[in-house]
């Protein structure tokens, strides 16, 4: 089997599936700053499965990648952390469900002065403060574009738990941005 | 800029680069064909070292011993029949083969046995694989092609078994057959103690880690979630955190139908009552201090809860349970005729039972409403 074939045949595995497998790990991680490793680590087994097994040995590319990150998943955490990760997703505390969806304009009145860049590291570094699971739906939700149902299922919680989550976030993004406020 | 594309390049920015990802994959050293000694634990592949450096060592004593020029050539040597030289070839051969063909055979006869036996127990299993013998038994793993993706949890002994593979819609997909022939699913092997110890398949699972098909995790079980999977013979443990009250931690099942004739109970001066209808007919409040595990009426009849007024305070403070249970003292303008207010309410002259029914019934009120 031809090196270029395996290269080519991975190319084509990896844009097919690099969103599924990176919404996957992004739900199910333990740690959101370990999604990059885990990615890299699924798709180095599936470059190494292709080299050993033959550019022709995945035939379903979109469920085997998805098995090899779940392994991925399992792996990077031990079972406390992964425990922990468990619960997490269960426990609740607090909040009205309430459907803010339809109570939040689609734009919201961030000071046009402050520049953009700053701001988006500002919110950026908020973010990375905030609870895994907080910083798992932020990103489903803008980087991945999955809709609350969709981010919902993927990480096996209510609806009206990840509205909950989300809308909190981005009301206290908010408080403290909207109106020039440094955190 | 919109608030949407704030956050998304917010978002991206934490995210992983994709293309630089690629390139790393890429630029790694190319994958090449298993040498599967390389795939071995160390202490196996010490062993399989030791075996083939004896292995060696025996053939140049026998060739050897036929003459030194074996070594170079070859056909015997001049000092020795073909008769004496042909055997130290072919012996190690002849066997290995056979035996090599027969243990497939043998485990592929199994596993055809597993397929037909669960099958007849009304399962589509379609494939199988072994993960090992043990004592007795092997440590099988299948499913059927229902490719409907299916997470299932099982607590067997103190282990919380996962299974999220694809393949295995009927159950966790791990199954014991007997020396005998006999076939059982892990869970019916030790409710049968067909297996006395878990242990083995815990290992295993553990040795079988890597393989690429392989999606079966293992924890020990601990807290009031695997208290709950196990007293509700349940796949999830659908308990939220609301407080502590008496040192023990209260949590709420988010659980339950709503609708039907609400849960009610009498604790103490307390009347209790929820709108969420649970399988047990509980009002789907449980403590734990981490050692002792109970639902709310076991707690507070073994003495573990006293402070009912502590636990109204919880309930009533969480938006998510203000709603659904109602706690409302009774002593003062009702006495129960139940439970262990029976003596308390032969002293009653008049004793109300207004209350509770009130409570009971509005509940079911806002229940069927909702």
């Amino acid at each position: 089997m031809g090196e270029n074939t395996v290269t080519s045949r991975f190319n084509e595995i990896y844009d097919a599936t690099n969103k599924q497998a990176l919404t996957f790990i992004t739900a199910k991680c333990g740690n959101v700053d370990d999604i990059s490793d885990i990615l890299q680590e699924t798709y180095m087994e599936v470059y190494k499965v292709l080299g050993e097994k033959g550019a022709d040995y995945i035939e379903n590319d979109e469920a085997f990648v998805i098995r090899i990150a779940k392994q991925k998943v399992y792996k990077h955490y031990s079972a406390l952390e992964k425990r922990k990760s468990d619960l997490s997703l269960t426990v609740m505390t607090g909040g009205e469900e309430i459907d803010l969806l339809d109570e939040i304009p689609d734009e919201m009145d961030l000071e046009d002065s402050v520049c953009n860049s700053e701001l988006v590291e500002q919110i950026g570094a908020y973010i990375k403060k905030k609870p895994q699971d907080i910083r798992r739906i932020f990103y489903l939700r803008f980087s991945l574009d999955l809709s609350i149902k969709e981010i919902a299922e993927m990480m096996e919680t209510s609806e009206s738990n990840i509205k909950n989550k989300l809308y909190r976030t981005i009301n206290e993004i908010r408080d403290f941005y909207g109106k020039g406020e440094a955190v | 800029m919109k608030e949407t594309e704030l956050f998304k390049q917010v978002a991206d920015r934490q995210m992983p680069d994709l293309e630089k990802i690629r390139e790393n994959i890429l630029n790694s050293e190319a994958p090449k064909k298993e040498t599967k000694i390389f795939h071995l634990k160390p202490s196996r592949f010490i062993a399989v070292a030791v075996v083939s450096a004896l292995a060696l060592a025996g053939t140049i004593a026998a060739v050897a011993s036929g003459g030194v020029f074996n070594l170079f050539n070859p056909k015997p040597a001049v000092t020795a029949t073909a008769d004496e030289a042909a055997p130290v070839k072919k012996t190690p051969d002849k066997p290995k083969k056979a035996n090599k063909k027969e243990t497939k055979k043998s485990k592929s006869q199994n596993e055809e046995k597993l397929v037909k036996e669960l099958n007849e127990k009304g399962l589509e299993l379609s494939w199988c694989e072994s993960l090992g013998t043990t004592e007795g038994y092997e440590i099988v793993y299948g499913g059927g092609d229902n490719t409907e993706d299916c997470k299932c949890k099982y607590i067997i002994d103190n282990y919380t078994f996962t299974s999220s593979t694809q393949y295995s819609p009927y159950g966790l997909g791990l199954y014991i057959i007997t020396d005998n022939g006999e076939s059982y699913t892990l869970t019916e092997a030790r409710d049968k103690n067909v297996i006395p110890d878990i242990t083995p398949v815990i290992n295993a699972i553990d040795e079988n880690q890597g393989r690429v098909d392989f999606d079966f995790t293992y924890r020990l079980s601990e807290g009031i979630e695997s208290w709950f999977l196990t007293r509700f013979n349940s796949n999830v443990a659908t308990v939220a955190k609301l407080g502590k009250v008496d040192g023990f931690t209260i949590y709420y099942n988010l659980r339950g139908t709503k609708g039907g004739t609400a849960p009610a109970e009498t604790l103490g001066d307390y009347s209790i009552s929820t709108t969420r209808v649970k399988r047990d007919y509980s009002l789907g409040l449980y403590v734990s201090d981490g050692s002792r595990f109970g639902d709310l009426t076991e707690a507070y009849n073994n003495g573990w809860i006293t402070d009912l007024t502590a636990l109204e305070e919880e309930l009533d403070s969480n938006p998510k349970t203000r709603n659904v249970f109602t706690i409302q003292k009774t002593a003062e303008t009702a006495t129960e005729s139940d439970g262990e207010e029976e003596t308390q309410a032969e002293d009653e002259t008049e004793p109300e039972t207004e209350a509770p029914t009130e409570a009971v019934t509005e509940q079911e009120t806002e229940a069927e409403s909702e």
